[in-house]
């Protein structure tokens, strides 16, 4: 063991280790930060995302929460908060309004705030107020809109059922609120205590009563586990990931990307620790057989390579999980305003992870250069030109690949996927490089005297070493197009990011309008400049049969669980996409055509042609589905599950919905509305929007992080690449010399050579990219597919640009060694 | 001792075999110091690796040490090596990115010797380069390069040193000056010294010479 902490030692300050070194603590670090971070942060999320539905789980359910949920919580010793919410008349004088009543005990909301105020229609939000308890018994918070409407201000008093309770504050925000339609009345928030007195609740009343729970991870798991076992019909199990699909969605794509990152550094520096091992073994040849001759055996010349490179990769580990963990810190306060304030510490499973990748990382990339040095005749001491047989290039990038699958297993839910994509991309860039090789040699032997001297000197370097120059051409055109691959999906998912939530995205619904008054609210609109997208009419309903059978009791079909939005239109939304089946047929028909959201249509198992029976108002509507339409949910408009052809739903007396843009400024339009016209209900989404700009803009830095470390590890690639032909540069450069080669001449063929190799690798790149962000986009970030013609041509000079730089700064020294000094350190 | 019978090797070539040794038999006494001279190609080096164990016959017999090593795989040559063999090469064989001390020390320890720098120190004192301690190679003139190597090769204090022209890269002075710190330590050690070389001054200090011609070995009388 000494004996190897010595040769280690020594090998290192003779420079040899440090790229592999390098390579593996990069690569360590990279997986650290990203498992501590995604590990953390993921917690995190899920405990942000429980603000979304006020707790960790909720169970909804339309009858008394059982006593036996409340029981099972407090086993599990979880933290409960419980909420009934329901439509009741309250009065204010003469004034009287349907609101949305909401009692809530203490300690609701278990997770995220309540935003109050104690001005009506303020939008400075610095004079909010942040609470995480429910209103005192006596007290309730009400919407703005609330005010207006019973002619009301804060410290009245209002009439719920048999009890007088006193406004206290403006309630701006509630966590599960949400951004449904289901809230037709302003809301009041109310203390479950004051509930009982109100007489509200009789039997047959229609209420929706939730228990809220929230705890550990495992605790939450227990509880939802013995919850779905245990829920009847009238329960219904909720996680916060389902209760805001638009941030979910978000936050997936970002930790989808961050594994895409930790997958391109870890191939990055894959590839570099192979190079550089490569090049590290050819070094050790003359020591492995110098050291044979002396009488090692072959089993302890193994133990000697193998003992180095396990204490290399423990200490390298060690080194890369400090640099990690670092790391991960320095990426947590990129997005800290974002995080929750206590974050989850992570698990023991990142270090571990982490760890294992870069001892991994050394097995698969670095031994099979090595395996052949105990395997050296010991003749080659005498003989120097003695056959070292290393092991093939093939057999290598088999290891590196299977090592980067079995890598990917420890940490990628997708291992299929990842696999399959890396599979492909290998083999791309292989058949690619082999052309590209072609090419180069079909080029340089016929053009190549065309050129002066420094270019037939180039063509002749990259010809006379075709294994090392298609080795180079492969590891650029890998590092190339990986890192192209990197700045697309970042720039793709940044794209769509900002676009998700453009600025003059509606932030306000209008709902419950009627027909007579939809002139009267655009003129208001148009006083102020302001105008409503488009306005659909709507009628509420149940859907209750599909061909002919009873549905209504089906669980896990979200349509059924409460009455849907109708709509009938005769041209599609802007933002739905016709997924089967056709619009309305040119000529009228007879028959009642409806068209269905297809995720619901799956759900339901219901298909083309398939009838569906709806229930509104006490009459039956039977409709035939016509077809089948995709949605955006990530948009701020109005969606519809169902949407009928015009006309269908006549008899059935409509109210129109509306979304629109109100900047704060404009704001009091909404009182005005509400003054003239107090049936209609407004919805604001400033608090949702803002919440999700903020989700994404932490996120964004998250990901420039992440992408700056990527790049070194492309760095690392170029730099190992390049220093693989060092030697016989260094050879060629003092022997040009020798011979009277000047400078200029020396520093232009390497020059040409690399710039050229890095304008085919930049094509071969620009090509392997494209394929692989088709891939990507549409199978795994389900994002629009995009051509991108710019790389055709930035890719090529990008590549020609920074490898002939690089290679002349890399090969720039050995010009000014003395050329003898050179050959005698080449002899050593 | 080594003793060498009908050993033969030869090698399969695009033309058919090509035989590089042919019924050698030899015997070297142990404290002999023998000079196997010839011009190049005569299979002097390739008869010097067959007697080190670096490599195998196609037939015959080798025995080293007590050892028939021709009967012996490579990890049990690798054994009889380890015990009993030394080296000096043309090439020097060095490794750059050790220092002098650190070259001669490297064989004592893999040997798992404790005082291994120690005794470096020692012979590389003995052969003057005290003051060059800490030089790599390549701050060393290829004089000094070869007295480290002498310094390594007696380090172990091996029964038999295989010396491959081990002025085939020097100057005629340094040389000398080589040579005769090799015999003096071969003399000081008491090691059997199978040396290879093409200039009869240098194979004129050897007890003994037998000289390889076409793969044949002749009794010689080093005059």
């Amino acid at each position: 063991m000494r004996l190897i902490w010595k040769l280690l030692r020594r090998d290192w300050r003779g420079g040899q280790l440090a790229l592999v070194a390098v390579a593996v603590t990069l690569s360590v670090a990279i997986i650290a930060g990203v498992a501590l971070l995604a590990d953390r942060v993921e917690r995190g999320l899920v405990r942000e995302m429980g603000s979304f539905l006020a707790a960790d789980l909720a169970v909804r359910s339309g009858v008394a929460v059982p006593d036996a949920f409340r029981a099972e919580a407090a086993a599990i010793a979880l933290n409960q908060a419980e909420t009934a919410e329901f439509s009741s008349m309250v009065f204010h004088g003469d004034s009287s309004h349907l609101a949305s009543v909401k009692a809530v005990s203490p300690t609701y909301p278990l997770r995220g705030q309540l935003i109050l105020s104690d001005q009506p229609f303020d939008s400075d939000s610095s004079r909010y107020e942040y609470r995480t308890r429910a209103p005192e018994p006596g007290k309730v918070w009400v919407e703005e809109r609330l005010l207006p409407l019973l002619g009301a201000e804060l410290g009245d008093f209002i009439e719920v059922g048999d009890v007088a309770l006193q406004v206290e504050r403006v309630l701006l925000q509630e966590p599960d609120r949400g951004t449904g339609l289901s809230l037709v009345g302003a809301r009041v928030m109310m203390n479950l205590d004051d509930l009982a007195s109100s007489g509200l609740i009789q039997p047959g009343s229609r209420v929706e009563y939730q228990l809220l729970v929230s705890g550990s991870a495992a605790q939450v798991e227990g509880f939802e586990t013995w919850a779905e076992a245990n829920a009847s019909v009238h329960q219904d199990v909720r996680r916060p990931e389902r209760a805001e699909q638009r941030v979910t969605r978000t936050v997936d794509r970002g930790r989808r990307y961050l594994l895409l990152a930790g997958t391109v550094g870890l191939l990055l520096a894959g590839v570099a620790q192979a190079l550089a091992s490569f090049r590290y073994a050819q070094r050790h040849i003359a020591e492995a057989a110098l050291i044979k001759s002396w009488g090692a055996s072959r089993g302890e010349v193994r133990r000697l390579y193998l003992g180095q490179i396990a204490l290399l990769g423990l200490l390298t580990a060690l080194v890369g999980l400090a640099l990690g963990w670092g790391l991960h810190w320095l990426l947590l306060a990129a997005v800290r305003e974002f995080l929750p304030v206590e974050l989850p510490a992570a698990g023991a499973m990142p270090y571990l992870v982490a760890a294992a990748s870069g001892l991994l990382c050394l097995a698969g990339f670095t031994l099979p250069s090595l395996w052949h040095l105990p395997n050296i005749s010991p003749m080659r001491v005498l003989r120097r030109d003695l056959d070292t047989r290393p092991l093939s290039g093939v057999r290598r990038a088999l290891w590196g690949a299977a090592t980067l699958i079995l890598l990917l297993s420890f940490y990628a839910a997708d291992l299929e996927l990842v696999s399959g994509f890396l599979a492909g991309l290998a083999a791309v860039v292989l058949l690619l490089g082999l052309f590209a090789y072609l090419f180069l040699y079909r080029l340089g032997s016929r053009y190549g005297h065309w050129y002066g001297s420094y270019w037939r000197l180039a063509m002749a370097n990259l010809l006379r070493r075709p294994n090392q120059t298609s080795l180079q051409l492969i590891a650029f055109s890998f590092g190339l197009m990986l890192l192209l691959v990197m700045v697309m999906m970042r720039t793709s998912l940044l794209d769509e990011w900002r676009l998700q939530i453009p600025e003059d995205a509606p932030n306000h619904f209008l709902i419950n309008v009627a027909g007579g008054e939809l002139d009267d609210i655009n003129a208001r609109l148009a006083q102020r400049n302001l105008a409503a997208d488009a306005w659909y009419p709507m009628v509420r309903g149940r859907l209750t049969h599909l061909n002919g059978e009873d549905i209504t009791e089906r669980r896990g079909v979200e349509g059924l669980r409460r009455e849907l939005n109708l709509t009938w239109s005769d041209i599609m939304p802007s933002d739905n996409q016709l997924v089967a089946g056709t619009w309305w047929p040119a000529e009228p028909s007879d028959r009642v055509l409806v068209s269905i959201e297809q995720e619901m249509a799956t759900e339901l198992g219901a298909g083309l042609g398939d009838q569906l029976t709806f229930s509104l108002g006490g009459l039956e509507l039977e409709a035939e589905i016509s077809s089948l339409r995709s949605l955006n949910w990530d948009s701020m408009n109005p969606n519809f599950y169902m949407i009928f052809a015009p006309g269908t739903l006549d008899d059935f007396a409509p109210t129109w919905i509306t979304s629109l843009n109100i900047p704060a400024a404009e704001r009091l339009v909404v009182s005005d509305i509400l003054r003239a016209h107090p049936t209609v209900l407004v919805l604001s989404l400033d608090a949702v929007i803002e919440r999700i700009r903020g989700v994404i803009k932490q996120a964004t830095r998250g990901l420039e992080m992440i992408f700056a470390l990527v790049l070194g590890c492309g760095l690392l690639v170029f730099y190992a690449a390049i220093a693989a032909s060092f030697e016989e540069r260094a050879q060629e450069v003092a022997i040009l010399r020798t011979l009277g080669a000047g400078q200029r001449l020396i520093l232009a063929a390497v020059a040409a050579e690399f710039a050229a190799l890095g304008a085919l690798s930049g094509l071969v790149a620009a090509c392997a990219s494209e394929l692989t962000l088709w891939v990507l986009q549409v199978l795994v970030f389900e994002l629009p597919l995009r051509f991108h013609p710019w790389i055709w041509l930035t890719a090529p000079l990008a590549g020609a640009l920074f490898i002939g730089v690089l290679g002349v700064l890399r090969t720039r020294g050995l010009i000014r060694t003395p050329p003898m000094q050179s050959l005698r350190a080449l002899l050593d | 001792m080594i003793t060498v019978r009908q050993l033969c090797k030869s090698v399969t070539t695009g033309d058919g075999q090509l035989h590089l040794l042919t019924n050698i038999n030899l015997d070297i006494a142990d404290g002999e110091t023998l000079a196997i001279i010839g011009e190049s190609g005569a299979g002097k080096s390739t008869l010097l690796a067959l007697l080190a164990g670096l490599d195998t016959p196609t037939s015959g017999q080798i025995v080293l040490a007590g050892a028939e090593i021709t009967a012996m795989d490579e990890e049990q040559r690798a054994a009889v090596r380890a015990a009993h063999v030394g080296f000096v090469f043309q090439t020097f064989q060095l490794l750059p990115a050790l220092t002098a001390l650190e070259n001669v020390a490297l064989p004592l320890e893999l040997q798992g010797k404790r005082d291994a720098e120690q005794t470096a120190r020692t012979y590389l004192d003995r052969v003057g380069l005290t003051p060059r301690l800490t030089h790599y190679p390549r701050q060393l003139s290829g004089g000094e390069q070869q007295r480290v190597a002498l310094a390594r090769a007696f380090a172990t204090r091996p029964h038999v040193l295989f010396a491959d022209e081990p002025t085939g890269n020097l100057d005629t002075r340094t040389g000398e000056r080589i040579i005769d710190l090799l015999f003096a330590m071969n003399a000081e050690e008491g090691t059997t010294l199978v040396l290879v070389t093409h200039e009869m001054r240098l194979a004129q200090r050897c007890a003994r010479c037998v000289r390889m011609s076409a793969g044949e070995l002749a009794e010689d009388a080093c005059a």
